[in-house]
C-alpha cells in the first residue's frame, strides 16, 4: 500500500493519497447500495458488507473507517445512498436498520486491524492469507451485528412501541443474513489477497509519495 | 445501470429565499423541525409542522408535486405503520372480522404515525431540494469544524464526501468498461449458478480497484501538484456568509417549532 501503513501517523491526519482512495471507496458504497436497490431484489440483501470488509482489508483500519464515516455522513444530509427507504435524511435515523451504518464504520475499523499483517507482509502463502483476511472479515461483521442488532431491538421496542425480544430481533436481523454475509466475508477477503497482490507487484512502478495532506 | 439516472440529491435549481439561505441555517432548521416532530403527541401539533413545511415549500418555489415524489418509494412503509397501528393496538372496537380487529385508538395512533412519518421525509427532502449538493458539503464542513479540536478532520471529511460524488459516475464507466473487456476474453456474467456468476466477478471487481485506484492516486498527484494542503489557510470561490435573511428565517423556524412543540 502507499501510503497507508508507512509508519505511525499523528492522529487525525489524512494523506492526499488516502483522501482520494478514500473517496473511491465511499461512491463503491453508495453504488452498492443503490444498484442492489434497483435490482429490486425482494430480500433486502445488501452488498454494504462487502464494500465494509475491502475498504477496511484493502485501505486499513482508520482509512477504511472513514470511508464508511463518509457514506454515512451523506446520507445523514439528505442524498439518497442509503439502501432502504427513505434512502437519506436525517430522518433515516429512526429507521430500525440504521444502526448498521455506524456498524460498518466500526467494522472496517475492526477488519483493517486485524488484518494489519496481511497488508505488511505481501510474502505470506497464499493460503494463510486468504485465512488472515477472512478471520478479520468475519470479525467485522461480528462487530457490525453487535452494534446494528441492538439497535435494531432499541427502535422497535421504543420508538415503534412493538415489544420485540431478544429472540425476535435475531430473528429478523441475524438468522437470515449471517450466512450470506460469512459468503461476502469470505468472497471479500479473496478480493483484497488479489487486490494487495496486485499492488505488491506494482509496488516497483508507483509514484513517490507520502507527504502529509496539512 | 441505472445509477445516472438517479439524481443524487434531487437538487430543484432556482433563485428563491429559501434557496439563497446559508446551507448551515437549512440544516439547523431541519434538524429542529426533526427534533420538534418527536416531542409532539397531538395530530394538531403535525397539522402546525405540516403548514410551517408547505410555507417553506411555497417559499422555496418548488412545485408540490416535486414534494409528493419524495413520499412515493414510502408508499409501502407508510401503508405499513398505518396498517400495524391500526390493527395492534388494544381499545374500543370500531371493526371486526374474524381475527382483525380495528379499534378506534388504534386508527387514531395509526393516523398519528403515518403523519409524522410524511412529515419527518419531507422535511428532509426539502432540504436536498433546495440546497446544492456541493453547498451541502460546504456547510457539513462548516458544521464539522468545531470538533476539529476533538481529531474529527472536518475539510478533509468533506473533501473525500465531494471526491466520492465525483467517483460515482467513474467508477460505472470503469465497471462498464472492465466487462466489455472481460466478456471479449469469453468472460460470462449471465449464466449459471449463483457461486458461478459470483465466482466470475472477481476478474471484474479485482482490475476495477486497481483501475480506481490509479485514478485515485492520479487525482492525488494532480491535486499535490496545484499545492493542495488541506484546509488550513484555503480560501474559495464561494464563502459562506450568515445574512440578516438567515437570522430572520432560522429564528422564524425555531421560534415556532419550540412553540409547537411545547404547546402540543
Amino acid at each position: 500500500m502507499n501510503t497507508t501503513e508507512s509508519g505511525k501517523q499523528s492522529s487525525s491526519q489524512v494523506t492526499i493519497y488516502e483522501m482520494t482512495r478514500i473517496g473511491v471507496f465511499t461512491a463503491m458504497a453508495i453504488a452498492a447500495a443503490v444498484l442492489v436497490r434497483f435490482g429490486g431484489s425482494v430480500v433486502p440483501f445488501s452488498l454494504l458488507p462487502l464494500v465494509m470488509c475491502l475498504a477496511g482489508g484493502i485501505l486499513g483500519p482508520r482509512p477504511g473507517a472513514y470511508s464508511m464515516l463518509a457514506y454515512m455522513l451523506l446520507g445523514l444530509m439528505g442524498l439518497p445512498v442509503f439502501a432502504s427507504p427513505p434512502y437519506g435524511g436525517l430522518a433515516y435515523v429512526f429507521t430500525p436498520s440504521f444502526g448498521f451504518v455506524p456498524g460498518f464504520v466500526l467494522g472496517a475499523y475492526a477488519v483493517g486491524v486485524v488484518s494489519r499483517k496481511a497488508r505488511s507482509q505481501h510474502n505470506l502463502p497464499k493460503a494463510h492469507m486468504t485465512a488472515l483476511l477472512f478471520t478479520a472479515n468475519t470479525v467485522g461483521v461480528l462487530v457490525y451485528y453487535a452494534i446494528g442488532l441492538p439497535y435494531l431491538g432499541v427502535i422497535l421496542n421504543v420508538y415503534y412501541g412493538q415489544p420485540t425480544s431478544v429472540i425476535q430481533v435475531l430473528k429478523i436481523g441475524f438468522m437470515p443474513f449471517i450466512v450470506p454475509d460469512l459468503i461476502k466475508a469470505f468472497a471479500a477477503a479473496a478480493i483484497t489477497r488479489a487486490v494487495i497482490g496486485s499492488f505488491a507487484r506494482r509496488l516497483a512502478c508507483r509514484p513517490a509519495s507520502g507527504r502529509q495532506a496539512m | 445501470m441505472r445509477l445516472s439516472d438517479m439524481a443524487l440529491g434531487q437538487y430543484y435549481p432556482c433563485d428563491s429565499l429559501i434557496h439563497q439561505l446559508d446551507p448551515r441555517s437549512k440544516l439547523l432548521i431541519v434538524f429542529a423541525l426533526i427534533l420538534g416532530l418527536f416531542f409532539v403527541n397531538e395530530l394538531l401539533g403535525l397539522a402546525g409542522f405540516a403548514v410551517l413545511i408547505v410555507a417553506m415549500a411555497l417559499l422555496a418555489r418548488i412545485p408540490f408535486g416535486y414534494l409528493l415524489r419524495s413520499l412515493r418509494p414510502l408508499l409501502v412503509v407508510i401503508i405499513l405503520t398505518f396498517a400495524l397501528n391500526a390493527l395492534f393496538t388494544p381499545g374500543e372496537s370500531l371493526f371486526k372480522a374474524g381475527f382483525i380487529n380495528v379499534t378506534r385508538e388504534g386508527v387514531q395512533r395509526g393516523t398519528f404515525m403515518t403523519v409524522r412519518l410524511a412529515l419527518l421525509i419531507t422535511a428532509s427532502s426539502l432540504l436536498t431540494l433546495t440546497t446544492s449538493p456541493m453547498a451541502l458539503t460546504d456547510g457539513i464542513e462548516r458544521v464539522l469544524s468545531p470538533f476539529r479540536r476533538v481529531g474529527i478532520p472536518a475539510h478533509e471529511f468533506a473533501m473525500m464526501m465531494t471526491i466520492a460524488l465525483r467517483f460515482i459516475p467513474t467508477l460505472m464507466e470503469e465497471a462498464d468498461r472492465i466487462m466489455k473487456a472481460q466478456m471479449a476474453r469469453g468472460a460470462d456474467f449471465e449464466s449459471g449458478s449463483l457461486v458461478r456468476r459470483a465466482k466470475s466477478f472477481i476478474p471484474l471487481l479485482v482490475p476495477l480497484f486497481v483501475s480506481a485506484f490509479r485514478r485515485a492516486d492520479e487525482l492525488a498527484t494532480a491535486m499535490e501538484a496545484r499545492c493542495y494542503r488541506g484546509g488550513e489557510g484555503r480560501t474559495r470561490l464561494k464563502v459562506l456568509r450568515i445574512q440578516a435573511k438567515d437570522y430572520v428565517t432560522v429564528s422564524f423556524a425555531l421560534l415556532s417549532t419550540v412553540a409547537l412543540a411545547v404547546a402540543f
